[in-house]
Parts: C-alpha cells; sequence; structure tokens
C-alpha cells in the first residue's frame, strides 16, 4: 500500500473521528470505523501490519482524547493483531465466518471500552454489552463483510499477491 | 508451542511487545504528557479537519439559508408588487381629485369586468343600479372620458365607449373652442367632425367635451389632435383624435353623476 493511500486511511479515521465524536452513548448505535479500519487491515495485510496500523490508527483516533490515548494504541494493537492471527489460523473465505470473526473481535473491544465509558455501573454494562454487541459490533462487522466483499471483488489479483506473499511468511 | 501458536516467528519482526510497551509507556506518563501531546496532535493533525468540517457544516447552512432567503426575497417581490399597485391607485385617486374642481358631480368608482367587445365597442363595468348607476351617466377612467352607460342591471351596467360607433361626443378645442363631434369609424383613433375648413386647430390641441347635449359634462377630456387631412378639405376637416384612454388598458372607472350645473344647454341637438 503506497503512502498516499495510508494517508488517505488514516485521514479518513481522523475525519469520522471528527465527524461523528465518539458516543457517549454507550446504548447507541454507532459503526466503529476506525476499529473495522484496523480488523480489514489485519484481514487482509496480516498480523504483522495489523498489529503495526492498529496501534497508530489507535493512537491517532484517541489522540483528542489524553485519558484514552495509550488504551487505545494496545487496544488497536491487539485488534489488528488477533485479526491478522484468525485469518491465517481460520478459514475466512465464507461470508458468515469472516462476519463471526469480525463480530466477535470487534465485540470484545467494545467489551473492554464498556467500562471506560460507562464506569462501574453493572445495569449499564448490561444494556452497553447488548448495544454494543447487536448494535456497533454487529453493524461494523456487516460493513466490514461488504466491503471485503466489494474489495475481493474489485482486487482479485491484489489478493492472490496478499495470499502468496503470507504464504510465504511461513504460515500458509 | 505456544509462542507458534500466538504470534511468535522466526521470520517476523516482533510488533506486539512493541505496541505493548509504547502503550504502557503512554499510559504511565502523566496526564500532563499525555495532554501536552495530545494538544499538539489536535492542533496538527486535527485542526485541518474540523476547518474542514465546519466548512461541510456551514456548507450545509447554505441550502437552508437559500431557501429561507428565497421565500423572504419572494415574500418582498409580493410587498413590492402591492405598493406599486398602490402606488398607481395613488396616482389614480390624486389625479381624480385633481380633476374634480372641473365639475360638481360625484363619482362611483368600480372596475372593467368584461373586456371591450371590438364589434360592438362596449364593456361591462362592475357597478349597477345598487350603487346608482344610472342609463346615459358618463363613465371615465383616471386618463379621460371613455363612454355612456347604456344599459344597467342590478350589480352591472353596460358601457358604450368612445370606439362605438353609435356614440358622438359634442367637444371642442380647448385652445380655440373650435366645436365639434367626436366620433369613431376605424381603428384605434377617433375623429373630430363638422370642423369647418377655415377652424383653428392644430395637432395637439387638447379635445374636451363641451357640455352640449345635456350627457357629458364640460371639460373631461379626450384626447388630443393627432392628424389634420389638410388635403382632400371640402366644407369641413377631417380631424383625427388620439384618445387620452387606452382601449386596451381599461381597469379601474369612475361613473359620474354629474351636478346640474355641469350640464350646459343642449344647444343643437347634434349629440346624444
Amino acid at each position: 500500500m503506497s503512502i498516499l493511500r495510508w494517508v488517505a486511511l488514516l485521514s479518513s479515521v481522523v475525519f469520522y473521528r471528527v465527524w461523528f465524536p465518539e458516543t457517549p452513548p454507550p446504548l447507541g448505535l454507532r459503526l466503529d470505523y476506525e476499529l473495522l479500519v484496523i480488523a480489514l487491515i489485519g484481514l487482509y495485510r496480516g498480523v504483522t501490519v495489523g498489529a503495526l496500523a492498529g496501534w497508530g490508527i489507535g493512537f491517532l483516533a484517541h489522540a483528542a482524547d489524553p485519558d484514552m490515548m495509550g488504551w487505545g494504541s494496545l487496544l488497536g494493537a491487539i485488534l489488528g493483531w488477533a485479526v491478522g492471527l484468525l485469518k491465517e489460523r481460520l478459514f475466512l473465505e465464507y461470508v458468515l465466518s469472516r462476519w463471526l470473526v469480525l463480530w466477535g473481535v470487534l465485540l470484545a473491544v467494545k467489551l473492554v471500552y464498556i467500562p471506560f465509558a460507562v464506569g462501574l455501573d453493572p445495569g449499564m454494562w448490561i444494556g452497553s454489552v447488548f448495544s454494543a454487541g447487536l448494535g456497533s459490533a454487529g453493524l461494523s462487522a456487516t460493513a466490514g463483510v461488504v466491503i471485503s466483499i466489494l474489495w475481493d471483488r474489485a482486487r482479485p489479483r491484489a489478493r492472490a499477491v496478499v495470499d502468496a506473499a503470507a504464504a510465504d511468511d511461513g504460515w500458509l | 508451542m505456544w509462542r507458534r501458536l500466538l504470534w511468535w516467528s522466526s521470520n517476523r519482526p516482533a510488533v506486539i511487545p512493541w505496541a505493548v510497551f509504547f502503550s504502557i509507556l503512554l499510559l504511565v506518563l502523566g496526564n500532563g504528557v499525555r495532554s501536552a501531546l495530545s494538544g499538539a496532535l489536535v492542533r496538527t493533525v486535527y485542526a485541518p479537519f474540523y476547518a474542514l468540517h465546519y466548512r461541510i457544516a456551514a456548507g450545509a447552512d447554505v441550502f437552508e439559508d437559500n431557501r429561507r432567503l428565497a421565500e423572504e426575497v419572494a415574500n418582498l417581490q409580493i410587498e413590492i408588487q402591492r405598493l406599486r399597485e398602490e402606488k398607481r391607485e395613488n396616482a389614480r385617486l390624486r389625479r381624480l381629485l385633481e380633476f374634480a374642481p372641473s365639475w360638481r358631480g360625484r363619482a362611483i368608482a368600480t372596475e372593467v369586468v368584461g373586456p371591450l367587445s371590438p364589434g360592438s365597442g362596449t364593456v361591462w363595468i362592475g357597478a349597477g343600479r345598487t350603487r346608482l348607476v344610472e342609463v346615459n351617466l358618463p363613465v371615465m377612467t383616471e386618463d379621460g372620458l371613455l363612454g355612456r352607460v347604456s344599459e344597467v342591471d342590478s350589480y352591472i351596467a353596460r358601457v358604450r365607449t368612445l370606439w362605438d360607433p353609435l356614440l358622438r361626443v359634442a367637444a371642442y378645442d380647448q385652445r380655440s373652442r373650435v366645436s365639434g363631434v367626436i366620433e369613431w369609424s376605424k381603428g384605434p383613433d377617433l375623429r373630430l367632425n363638422y370642423v369647418v375648413a377655415s377652424a383653428d386647430v392644430q395637432v395637439g390641441d387638447t379635445v374636451i367635451s363641451s357640455g352640449w347635449g345635456g350627457v357629458f359634462p364640460k371639460g373631461l377630456l379626450i384626447g388630443t389632435i393627432a392628424a389634420i387631412d389638410t388635403i382632400n378639405v371640402g366644407e369641413f376637416l377631417n380631424v383625427t383624435v388620439g384618445p387620452a384612454v387606452r382601449p386596451d388598458k381599461l381597469e379601474a372607472v369612475f361613473v359620474v353623476r354629474p351636478s346640474p350645473e355641469d350640464l350646459e344647454p343642449d344647444v343643437g341637438g347634434l349629440v346624444p
């Protein structure tokens, strides 16, 4: 991926954060664009790039919130790394399996975020889990699957090259 | 085994340990350092996007502002049109007030409700017996004489205009007092007939009603002399009069109820 594309991708993350600032409403529905971008990078570019991009995007996305700065980086890196690892370990060609993996990792990250967002109120936790799980994570996973399908159709040769590179990496 | 199962590989950079290290480093930094770092990032990285967001949001408001201003312009256009109409009405009434001292009658204001009929030269007006309109009363516009009432119903009346071939009006040249009879034969212009060949009439002279005949009061503006035929001169001149009233712009009219003093005695029976 060229530097220009990386700049465009990071710019889109910042712009999304500016346009849709993070939520309080813990029960609200929100497309987690930055998490989705990290997951897709992990899905297509593997563990290393996923973890690096996750750290950078997490850092950038939470730059405006000093309290979340380190946590955002850490969770982003783990998310990119985890998706890349699952991509290598699991068969993700099917739409459903891809959706489940994306939903699972996004939900896991959201579950970690929830205590930061709503504090220690168990009632709020339960509501947030439902909304984050059924709502935001599901929405983001669905969007991610749609994007990945479109990307695969638009770039079949690029995907083949990536797969070949992953195979050279010794994991396929 | 665990290393391979998780993430480790001999030919793969150890990204995760470094990512965790730098993340923890960020977390253990003091709030002041994190705030300073955050502020620097916001000022350098986020600021252009905040500006872009502001511009886009302002652009969205432009549509709403444009719609509101378009409505305002439309309302102002309506208001301007209303004021123009009032201005014209004001001018008409002002001219009517100026006109009033020449006679002592009463004007009944109304409007033309039917267009001028080309064949008969008549129009319908929106006032009838209920407003004391009677047959043979003169009808005017703010520009001058239009004709006289020929039929009256309860709420409307028919007006025989100057473009009716059956209507004749005793008139004279306002400057030289040369008298004649206004008639219409064809076209938009009128004719001042029965002006003797030696009479003092000139193009541009104003023609007004003479009051003779007992129908039209004296002094109502009819028009101005537009042409005088000096070639085919017989006993009488062929004098063409351009009417003051435009037949294609009839709108507000006044039915005139002259006082008896306004009407001169009939001296010849030439006119109705």
